[in-house]
């Protein structure tokens, strides 16, 4: 048995080691890709950009492999805190250098002669950005705005649903639909703005641990056949693209299909973890109001997010602080919320620069994240005999691990002080929940999210493996 | 006389103690060869402090997680601290830090939407704005009026305006007027500003609280975006229910951050219009965070303060360097033109409004526009323009005793301003007056 075991942590850590670093050659390559990096250029970022535009097919045909991988982290990530495991890019994001750098840009051009900025050229380049994205995401300019996050794009959603039912259009008691797995902020601001002026919610639980994208399906139209049976008005559905916590990658186009063969009239997707991580075509998906954000998973400063509102709704929707251009529709209020620092806005179009610096661009880049945080979440999985709360079709570059329950984790607050000690004391950040609902007969009580981009090594799963036995071996030690 | 002019400038300098090469050290990433006589719209922060604000940003995208859970607090803390000392704050937890006023505005608007719906307050009831209220505040108060059905009140503030009781009696008109039209009617909320943005007149705000009170106005919001580093703000002797002011104007913190101040009785009842996961728990937490965003520039107000202590020795001599150079500069400016300001010393603070010469003949707000732009374009010099509506010009000429000013230049002074700086805009103005009578 254990000759077995040791045989499978063998064979997993050769698969790593291919995978992550080759083995046998003086500086970590394997000699099939020693050939290929003989033939790269070495990264940098002014480098990169000309490099897309004169090289294109060189660059199409390198691999995101270890030795671009080790440049960049160097290049780009630098500023990352030295010796940290950073596996909870989820919550904040990271911005490589050269993103930062055009956005200090656009800071400097502001503080160096701010009317002329403001008169001349402030709105031209955020719609330069507001392109790069409506591009990206597949919709018209005119209905995408940029604003500061996907909690800005709650309160915007909320807001109307306050004056629909103040303004009569719609009735006291009418529903708004929710997940269990709203994000916080979301959640609140549905209560905010809708409960307290006379909204009901009805909340769909999505279960967790879950097999299946069809079981989320099922659930979700379990609900609305109550629903309807109940003779509930459903004004408004709020869907999650990727669950923040536990990460859960939903099967949102079918749902939004489904809410609306159920007759509900608007659906709002939030997907605030979901650009960067996945695709996002907001016209396929059809919700009438989506957003994501783009410090997450696509590189850009602290902050960014784009909120995506289809035509019909943009003179009716308002962001929720009123300045000179209320009144003139949504984009108009959105270029211009007050005198603000918009140099995070603005320096959008350099992400796209940056991602397409890398071979294969952010397609690849998923891909990439995707791949490693699968074969992560299984290797954790596997070391401490717990399991992986989704499949691996339902992930996208962060996964929700088991905690062994020998740690006897079953709180928030325990969640809280076991990431406190992992930080203070072993250098990791990781994320992590305790389901609020579970089998009375489920051992595993709490789980970990972790993420992979583009910036973590191998190394910091091994530390992050390490850490949690050692305090499960103190742990069980402590109660003997 | 430009010479007297220059002379009365470095004097000021020198009898405050401030060196006069605070612009190369610390403004020099602004444009060279800009006259930048605007810095009431959008301010300007001093390499220092730009550099404080760079640690915080560095912190942050080193390791944010670290930076939210064990730094970001603390840091907010003690500039939310700062500033109820600087203000007078009874309570640091009456005392919370928003991106702009426009925040401020939309925050307070909220609560009154919810009085409204609420049933607390009726269709009818009314809200009162200066006739200069700021074009945001305006907006935002229009619009959730008409939404849910309250009135609006405008008060009269004359400009040109000839002292701080002219200013109250017109004041005192149009609360009276506002009785007599509809005696029951309950004022909710009055909005008052500190400093007038446009046209820039200081006024004698604490009176106009006071008076407020005595007509039953429930609650009173000053709008002191212009005030906080250029005219003493003391919140408890004002009295406001709501008092809010940007830093990143006057007071060199970076772009931005603004404070917002409110009696105690307030605190359970306002929230920030953004929910985000601390909402419920306190208008200080929901403040603290609006979800992911930059707070660099908040953390940095320890700096600014910092810097203030450093090149001015303190607000007091910062506020009264730029009131005795802008006086200066605007008698100076007024005497070139043959023009007259608008408003008297006593209601100057950091900005003068210098009458334009009336061959100008600047007919409407978009005219006023051009020649600003004309201005920056051609000679590099940033200047916003009011201009004075027909109604109001016969009035304006008996106060300036000079017929036909139909604009003024809002002209500013701050620390790295030179007396080049205000040659550059009388000449150019010369430029063009030369370029009108030569026709």
């Amino acid at each position: 048995m254990e000759h077995e075991a040791a045989m499978r942590e063998r064979d997993l850590a050769l698969a790593m080691h291919e995978t992550f670093m080759a083995s046998g050659s003086e500086d970590g390559l394997s000699p099939r890709l020693q050939q290929q990096q003989s033939s790269e250029m070495i990264y940098s970022p002014r480098g990169a950009t000309r490099l897309w535009g004169e090289q294109r097919s060189m660059v199409a045909a390198r691999e995101l492999n270890e030795a671009f991988l080790r440049t960049l982290r160097k290049t780009e990530f630098g500023h990352h805190e030295r010796g940290a495991a950073r596996l909870n890019h989820g919550s904040f994001g990271s911005c490589p250098k050269s993103v930062l750098a055009a956005q200090a840009e656009f800071a400097q051009t502001w503080l160096k002669q701010p009317d002329a900025f403001y008169f001349g050229g402030v709105e031209a380049a955020l719609l330069q950005a507001r392109r790069a994205v409506a591009e990206h995401v597949n919709c018209p300019v005119h209905e995408l705005v940029l604003i500061d996050n996907a909690t800005t794009s709650a309160t915007i959603v909320a807001m109307d649903v306050m004056w629909a039912l103040a303004e009569g259009r719609y009735a006291k008691g009418d529903t708004i639909l929710m997940l269990n797995f709203a994000y916080k902020a979301v959640s609140n601001a549905f209560h905010a703005y809708g409960v307290r002026a006379g909204a009901q919610l009805l909340i769909v639980e999505i279960p967790f641990p879950i097999t299946s994208a069809s079981e989320a399906l099922a659930t979700l139209e379990e609900a609305l056949k109550k629903a309807k049976a109940e003779d509930r008005v459903i004004r408004l559905a709020v869907l999650d693209h990727i669950v923040s916590m536990p990460s859960i990658i939903l099967p949102v186009k079918e749902m939004v299909a489904l809410c609306r063969s159920y007759g509900i009239e608007q659906v709002f997707v939030d997907g605030a973890q979901a650009i960067g991580q996945v695709e996002v075509n907001v016209q396929d998906m059809d919700a009438d109001y989506y957003t994501s954000n783009l410090n997450k998973w696509l590189f850009a400063p602290t902050t960014a997010s784009l909120f995506h509102c289809k035509a019909k709704h943009l003179s009716r929707l308002h962001h929720p602080i009123i300045s000179h251009n209320y009144g003139k529709g949504l984009v108009a209020e959105c270029n211009w919320v007050g005198t603000r620092d918009y140099s995070a806005l603005l320096a959008v179009p350099a992400c796209f620069q940056f991602m397409n610096s890398v071979p294969g661009g952010l397609k690849a880049i998923r891909a990439y994240n995707h791949d490693r945080v699968v074969a992560m979440g299984k290797m954790l999985a596997d070391a401490w005999g717990t399991h992986c709360g989704v499949p691996a079709d339902m992930m996208g570059s962060m996964v929700t691990v088991g905690l062994p329950p020998a740690l006897q984790i079953s709180s928030a607050n325990e969640v809280h002080d076991l990431r406190t000690c992992l930080r203070q004391e072993s250098s990791i950040e990781i994320h992590g929940f305790v389901p609020p609902k579970r089998e009375v007969s489920q051992a595993v009580t709490a789980y970990l999210r972790i993420s992979h981009q583009l910036y973590n090594t191998y190394d910091d799963y091994l530390r992050l493996r390490d850490a949690i036995n050692t305090l499960v071996a103190k742990a069980t030690k402590d109660r003997k | 006389m430009q010479k007297s002019a220059e002379e009365v400038l470095a004097q000021t300098f020198q009898r405050l103690k401030v060196a006069s090469d605070v612009r190369e050290r610390e403004f020099d990433h602004h444009e060279a060869g800009v006259a930048r006589l605007n810095h009431g719209s959008f301010g300007s922060c001093p390499s220092a402090v730009q550099k404080a604000q760079e640690e915080w940003k560095h912190k942050w995208f080193k390791q944010p997680d670290t930076f939210v859970y064990h730094q970001m607090e603390d840091g907010l803390l003690a500039s939310r601290t700062a500033i109820a000392r600087l203000i007078n704050a009874q309570n640091v937890d009456q005392v919370v830090l928003l991106d702009n006023a426009t925040t401020a505005a939309s925050m307070v608007a909220q609560e009154l939407v919810w009085g409204f719906l609420e049933g607390r307050f009726h269709k009818g009831d009314a809200i009162l704005l200066l006739n200069h209220a700021y074009g945001a505040y305006r907006a935002c108060f229009e619009a959730i009026a008409a939404r849910v059905g309250a009135e609006l009140i405008s008060a009269k503030i004359p400009f040109p305006v000839s002292s701080p009781s002219h200013a109250l009696g017109f004041f005192r008109d149009s609360l009276a007027k506002a009785r007599e039209e509809s005696p029951g009617r309950i004022i909710r909320l009055a909005v008052l500003d500190h400093i007038t943005s446009m046209p820039s007149m200081l006024l004698p705000v604490k009176d106009m609280v006071s008076l407020c009170r005595s007509y039953g106005v429930e609650q009173v919001f000053v709008d002191g975006a212009h005030a906080f580093g250029s005219v003493e703000v003391d919140v408890q002797d004002l009295d406001a229910d709501f008092y809010t002011s940007n830093c990143h104007k006057w007071f060199f913190a970076p772009e931005v951050v603004a404070f917002f101040h409110c009696k105690p009785q307030h605190l359970g009842s306002l929230h920030h219009p953004v929910v985000s996961t601390t909402h419920g728990l306190g208008l200080a937490a929901e403040c603290s965070w609006v979800g992911t965003r930059d707070y660099s520039a908040q953390l940095a107000i320890p700096a600014a303060e910092e810097f203030v202590l450093r090149e001015a020795g303190g607000l007091d001599a910062l506020r009264r360097l730029n009131h005795d150079s802008v006086l200066a500069m605007g008698d100076w400016l007024a005497n070139e033109w043959g023009t007259a300001c608008g408003a008297p010393p006593e209601m100057v603070a950091s900005m003068v409004m210098v009458g334009l010469p009336p061959v100008l003949n600047i007919q409407s707000f978009d005219e006023g526009l051009d020649l600003r732009t004309r201005l920056r374009e051609e000679f590099h010099v940033e200047v916003p323009m009011h201009y004075v509506s027909k109604e109001d010009q016969e009035s304006a000429d008996r106060i300036t005793k000079i017929p036909g000013i139909t604009a003024y230049a809002r002209v500013s002074h701050q620390i790295y301003n030179k007396m080049e700086d205000y040659v550059q805009l009388r000449d150019a103005i010369n430029s063009l007056v030369g370029m009108c009578t030569s026709k």
